[in-house]
C-alpha cells in the first residue's frame, strides 16, 4: 500500500481557496495571450488546458515565481500541437453588429508571424504594456517591443495605412 | 492611447466577447471524474466538504482513486463520500469561478457559427427520450461510418460543418456527399471510433437547451491504429442539437493531445517527401494542414496510410506496451503518488528494454533518437528527487512514451 506523498502539505480546502484565487486573476491574461498566438478556438482550449494542468500541479505551481509565465508555456506547447490540424481562425465579426471594424484585419493579423501577432494583439488590441506582456510571455520586454514594431508595420502594409 | 491600426482596439474587444466558460464538465470527463452536476445532486454542499477535508486522515485520499461515478453504487461510508466530493469540488469551485468571469464576458451576442463549444454551469434538465434517441442513433451511425444512417437523423437545414473542422478535413460545403466522404476518409486513414460511454454510463447526456433544440453531449474514442500503433484517444465528444426529433447540428471535437504530432505531422512529412506528387490531390494545400475531400484523395489516403504504417507501427506499439507495463508496475509498486526515488528505478528498469528494440529506419521512429536518453534524465531526476519539468515535456512529446513519464497530461 503506497503511501500520499502527493498530497498538498497545506489543507486541501486552503489550496482550493488559493488555487481559486490564482486562477480568476491568470485565466483572463492566459486566455488573451495564447488565443492571441492561436486564435480563439486553439486559444481558449489552449487555457483552459494549462489552468487544468495548473491545479495539477499545484504544489509546484503555488511556490513559482512566475506561475502565469509558467503555465502561458504549458498552453504554449498545447497549442502547438494543436494548431497543425486546427488552423488559427480570426473571425470577422458580423457586419450588422460591428460594421465599424476594418475587414480585412481579421485575415491581415492571421497572416502575421505568431509572435509578431501575439505582441500586436496584446499591446493594441487589449491595451497590455510591454512589460505587462513581457512577463507573461517570459522574454524581455525589448523582444516585445520589437516584435510590436514589426508587427505593426507589416499591418499597415497590408491595410494600406499611411497616416 | 490611440492605435496605429484602425480599429485594432475594437476587434480586441470584439475577441473577448468570443470568451467562452470552461466546459467543466469535458475536463472532468477527460480527467475520468464524473460529472460535477452528478455530484452536486447528491446534496452534498462544497462548504461541508471543504470543512470535512481538514479532518480527513491521509489514508482518506486512497480511496478517491478509486469510487465511482455518480450514480454507481451506493457509498456507506460518509468519509468516502467526502473524499470521493473532495477530488470533484475542487475542480468545480475553480470551474465556478472561470465560469462565472468567463459568463460575465459571453453577454454580447456572438456571430453565427462560433457556438461550438455550449456549456452549462448548472445540472441542466434531462433531456427528453426523443432527443437522446435520435442524438445516440446519429452517434453510433457515426461510431459505424454509415452515412446513409447518420444522413437519416438529420434535418433538411442541418448545420454539419463543425464536424469536418477538427479532422483535418476542408468542410467545403458540408453537404450530405460530403459527410459521404468525411467518413470514408476517416476510414481511408485507418481509424476506428470506439465506443467510450459517459462516466455516468449514458452514451448521450444533456447539456441544456436552447431555441435551437435540445443540445446533447456524446462521447466516443478515437483508435489512430491505421496510420501508426498510437493507440486511442479518448475524450472525444460530438455535440448533437436534437429538434423535433432530427439532428439540427452536429460538431465533431477530436481529442487530439498528442494527436497533431504522433500522427498527422510525420505522415503529412512523409508524403511530402515519399510522394510529393500525391500532396495536392491529398491535401487542400501545401500547408497540408487539411485533407481534401475527394475521391481520388481518399484512395491515395487509404493506400499511403497502409504504406506508412508498416514496421513503425510495431515498433511503436512495443514501446508503448513496455511503457503502459512500467506505468502499471509504478501504480503497483510505486511507494508513493509523486515522482520518486521508487518511480525512478522502475523506470531505470524498464529502459535496457527499451533500449534493445529493433528499431527501423522510418520517419515515424526519429523521435527515439534521443528518446531513452530523456527517459534516463528523467529516471535519475526522479531518483534525485529533482525533477525537471522540461524534461517531462519532452518526453510526453516522444509518440507512445505518455505512459513512461507516469502522469500529469502532456
Amino acid at each position: 500500500m503506497r503511501s500520499k506523498a502527493r498530497t498538498p502539505s497545506l489543507s486541501l480546502a486552503t489550496n482550493v481557496e488559493a488555487f481559486s484565487a490564482f486562477a480568476e486573476s491568470a485565466e483572463p491574461r492566459l486566455k488573451r495571450a495564447l488565443v492571441a498566438l492561436y486564435g480563439v478556438d486553439v486559444g481558449q482550449e489552449a487555457a483552459a488546458h494549462a489552468l487544468v494542468e495548473g491545479w495539477r500541479r499545484w504544489d509546484r505551481v503555488a511556490g513559482m515565481t512566475n506561475p502565469v509565465g509558467y503555465l502561458y508555456t504549458i498552453g504554449r506547447n498545447y497549442g502547438r500541437r494543436r494548431a497543425r490540424v486546427t488552423e488559427p481562425r480570426f473571425p470577422v465579426p458580423p457586419a450588422e453588429h460591428m460594421p465599424w471594424i476594418e475587414p480585412a484585419l481579421p485575415a491581415a493579423l492571421d497572416a502575421l508571424p505568431e509572435r509578431q501577432r501575439q505582441a500586436v494583439l496584446l499591446v493594441h488590441a487589449h491595451g497590455w504594456t510591454l512589460s505587462e506582456a513581457a512577463d507573461v510571455l517570459g522574454v524581455s520586454k525589448y523582444t516585445v517591443r520589437n516584435h510590436v514594431d514589426r508587427g505593426v508595420a507589416k499591418l499597415r502594409a497590408a491595410l494600406g495605412v499611411t497616416s | 492611447v490611440s492605435s496605429p491600426i484602425p480599429t485594432l482596439r475594437e476587434y480586441g474587444e470584439f475577441l473577448e466577447s468570443l470568451d467562452t466558460p470552461l466546459d467543466i464538465d469535458a475536463l472532468l470527463a477527460v480527467e475520468g471524474l464524473p460529472s460535477a452536476a452528478g455530484l452536486v445532486a447528491t446534496g452534498t454542499l462544497l462548504a461541508d466538504t471543504a470543512r470535512d477535508l481538514d479532518v480527513l486522515e491521509p489514508d482518506d485520499f486512497e480511496e478517491v482513486v478509486d469510487f465511482e461515478p455518480a450514480g454507481g453504487r451506493r457509498v456507506g461510508r460518509r468519509r468516502w463520500l467526502v473524499a470521493a466530493a473532495a477530488a470533484v469540488a475542487l475542480l468545480l469551485v475553480v470551474g465556478s469561478v472561470l465560469v462565472q468571469r468567463a459568463g460575465d464576458d459571453t453577454k454580447t451576442e456572438r456571430p453565427a457559427g462560433t457556438d461550438s463549444n455550449p456549456t452549462t454551469t448548472d445540472a441542466p434538465p434531462p433531456p427528453d427520450a426523443q432527443a437522446v434517441a435520435a442524438a445516440t442513433g446519429f452517434v453510433d451511425a457515426v461510431d459505424a461510418f454509415d452515412a446513409d444512417r447518420a444522413i437519416g437523423y438529420l434535418a433538411d437545414d442541418a448545420d454539419i460543418s463543425p464536424m469536418f473542422r477538427s479532422v483535418g478535413a476542408t468542410n467545403g460545403e458540408a453537404t450530405r456527399v460530403e459527410l459521404r466522404l468525411l467518413f470514408s476518409l476517416l476510414q481511408a486513414q485507418g481509424y476506428e471510433q470506439i465506443v467510450d460511454p459517459a462516466p455516468n454510463g449514458h452514451r448521450c447526456t444533456g447539456n441544456g437547451t436552447s431555441d435551437s433544440g435540445t443540445r446533447l453531449r456524446c462521447t466516443f474514442a478515437r483508435d489512430g491504429r491505421g496510420l501508426t500503433d498510437t493507440g486511442t484517444y479518448a475524450g472525444s465528444r460530438l455535440w448533437v442539437t436534437v429538434r423535433d426529433g432530427e439532428i439540427a447540428r452536429a460538431a465533431m471535437y477530436f481529442q487530439l493531445e498528442g494527436f497533431s504530432a504522433e500522427i498527422w505531422e510525420p505522415f503529412a512529412d512523409w508524403v511530402a517527401t515519399t510522394y510529393p506528387d500525391d500532396v495536392e490531390a491529398m491535401y487542400t494545400d501545401a500547408t497540408q494542414r487539411e485533407a481534401r475531400l475527394t475521391d481520388a484523395s481518399i484512395r491515395l489516403w487509404e493506400r499511403h496510410t497502409n504504406e506508412y504504417g508498416g514496421a513503425a507501427r510495431d515498433y511503436v506499439g512495443q514501446v508503448r506496451s513496455i511503457c503502459w507495463s512500467t506505468k502499471q508496475r509504478v501504480a503497483v509498486e510505486g511507494a508513493t503518488e509523486f515522482y520518486d526515488e521508487s518511480w525512478g528505478r522502475i523506470l531505470d528498469d524498464a529502459l535496457p528494454e527499451l533500449r534493445a528494440l529493433p528499431r527501423p529506419a522510418h520517419p515515424l521512429t526519429d523521435p527515439y533518437d534521443h528518446a531513452f536518453d530523456i527517459a534516463e534524465q528523467f529516471a535519475a531526476d526522479m531518483r534525485s528527487g529533482n525533477v525537471d519539468v522540461d524534461v517531462i515535456h519532452e518526453l510526453e512529446l516522444i509518440p507512445a512514451m505518455l505512459d513512461c513519464r507516469f502522469h500529469g497530461p502532456s
